[in-house]
């Protein structure tokens, strides 16, 4: 079982898009795929099966008034699984801040399930809720989109991560890649791509994700973009990328429970 | 017609129907202007609320630019002049006050990027999950079923087609309309209970099993 967390304290840049449409690739082949929406948004919810904020959600489990099971919603997608966010998720730094080990709470929950993939959708800031979802992943996908100004801020976002993932003695926690979103094939868009290539090479994703009205038509219809249109740019690169992060799992594939068994 | 008012009105209806078709489109090309119609819509809805009573809908000077025949001129209280928008062009995304459109585009989250319409009527309950056709119509007959139904999206109403074996025959087109999709779960979860036949759930039973429990 690999856990993954999505992750860029940046909004819009594509995190909860990369989020349903990775499950629905992986799905795609032949894996089981729990999507947690750590997000208070709840916009992941709601790609994958059309409610808002409905209670109970991951926060109940958070609070540790539900478990996993109880929140275990089937999907739009064959073979995906939700946990869904709802709004409280927004208050959960103030309501988890005096608590211990309130970084390790989704972890904990998350423990002893099964599921081939776990995929685990952040807001964008890097509070309590991506720390659980750090502390909750084998790896990170840090969606960039290729829009003018992605990349600063980029070199603290990671270095942060790195704080995290030692602060909070996550040894294990890795960079599974770096995945460019919004790509326009275009000057900016290639010389954007060349500098971060250069700057991390094989961490950057081989795929990209094309920018695609598609993929937010998909959005709106609660449906998948391997659903919708899969034969669109963005179809196409989801299933890519989906087939690319399985190969990366499977070679740093570490088990779950060993580093959670601590979890406190 | 001049002076027959089913006439003028049907023709109303029509344009504000092309309109929103128009305002759709444009709206499907632009996620900018997508924010704007429902940041605007919102806040339609709450001045509308506010001056329910005092307040006059006149129109707008700009709409007779691009909607010659004023059709939207209201004496109504809710359709009243979108003014602004070329049907067909949105080009300029010069929108006036959508107040008119709010009791279709008003939505409920606070996120305002994605959501459902509102749907009149008392909501229903849809369950976790994919929702269960059968237990709705049970629980809240063939009204209650439609007005949940019309809460969902493509995705969703396919879900729960496929959940539920409702289209053994892959008959539904790829493009079946929401309309049509939700015909098709209504009238297979009014034979069920017209023939007390016992609805399984087709995939929420093969995934059961396959739902990795916690060990
Ligand atoms: N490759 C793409 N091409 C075109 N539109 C996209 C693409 N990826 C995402 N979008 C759209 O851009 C918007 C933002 O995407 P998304 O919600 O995935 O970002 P996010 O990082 O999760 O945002 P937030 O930080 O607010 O949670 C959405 O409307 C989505 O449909
Ligand atoms: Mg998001």
């Amino acid at each position: 079982m690999t856990a993954i967390c999505v992750a860029n304290n940046k909004g819009g840049v594509g995190k909860t898009t990369s989020v349903v449409n990775l499950a629905a690739g992986l799905a795609r082949l032949g894996h089981t795929v729990l999507v947690v929406d750590g997000d208070g948004q709840g916009n992941a919810t709601y790609a994958l099966t059309g409610r808002i904020h409905p209670v109970p959600s991951l926060y109940d489990v958070l609070m540790e008034k539900a478990t996993i099971q109880d929140v275990l919603w089937t999907t739009n997608e064959d073979n995906v699984w939700l946990v869904p966010g709802d709004a409280r998720l927004q208050n959960v730094d103030v309501e988890l801040a005096a608590r211990a080990g309130r970084e390790w709470k989704l972890a904990r929950a998350l423990a002893g399930q099964t599921f081939d993939y776990i995929i685990i959708d952040t807001p964008p800031s890097l509070g309590v809720l991506t720390q659980n979802a750090l502390a909750a992943a084998h790896g990170v996908i840090v969606p960039v989109s290729l829009t003018e100004f992605s990349l600063i801020g980029m070199d603290k976002l990671l270095a942060t991560i790195d704080d995290l993932g030692n602060e909070l003695d996550i040894p294990d926690l890795r960079l599974l890649g770096i995945l460019v979103t919004f790509y326009e094939e275009n000057k900016t868009g290639r010389e954007t791509y060349g500098i971060l290539e250069k700057k991390f090479e094989d961490k950057l994703f081989a795929t990209s994700i094309p920018k695609n009205l598609k993929l937010e038509e998909a959005h709106r219809r609660n449906e998948s973009i391997l659903a919708f249109a899969p034969n669109s740019p963005g179809g196409v690169a989801y299933a890519e990328l989906a087939r690319e992060v399985k190969k990366r799992a499977a070679a740093e594939h570490s088990p779950y429970s060993r580093r959670r068994a601590g979890a406190r | 017609m001049p002076g027959d008012a089913s006439d003028a009105q049907s023709a109303r209806d029509q344009e504000f129907v092309r309109w929103l078709r128009a305002l759709a489109d444009a709206v499907e090309r632009d996620p900018a202007l997508a924010e704007r119609v429902r940041t605007e819509a919102v806040t339609g809805a709450q001045a509308d609320q506010a001056n329910e009573q005092g307040r006059k809908h006149e129109g707008h000077e700009d709409s007779h630019e691009t909607h010659e025949t004023g059709a939207f001129q209201p004496e109504g209280v809710r359709h009243s002049a979108p003014g602004g928008l070329a049907p067909g062009g949105c080009a300029e995304h010069t929108l006036s006050s959508p107040d008119s459109i709010t009791p279709t585009l008003r939505h409920t989250r606070r996120s305002s990027r994605y959501g459902p319409p509102s749907v009149s009527g008392r909501a229903v309950e849809l369950g976790t999950g994919v929702p269960d056709p059968f237990a709705l119509y049970a629980a809240a007959g063939e009204d209650g079923l439609r007005r949940a139904l019309e809460t969902l999206r493509v995705g969703s109403l396919r879900a729960i087609i496929r959940a539920h074996g409702l289209d053994p025959q892959g008959k539904l087109s790829a493009s079946a309309t929401e309309k049509r999709l939700i015909a098709v779960i209504v009238t297979a979860a009014k034979r069920a209970a017209g023939t007390g036949e016992q609805r399984t759930t087709k995939r929420t039973t093969t995934r059961r099993t396959k739902t990795p429990e916690a060990s």
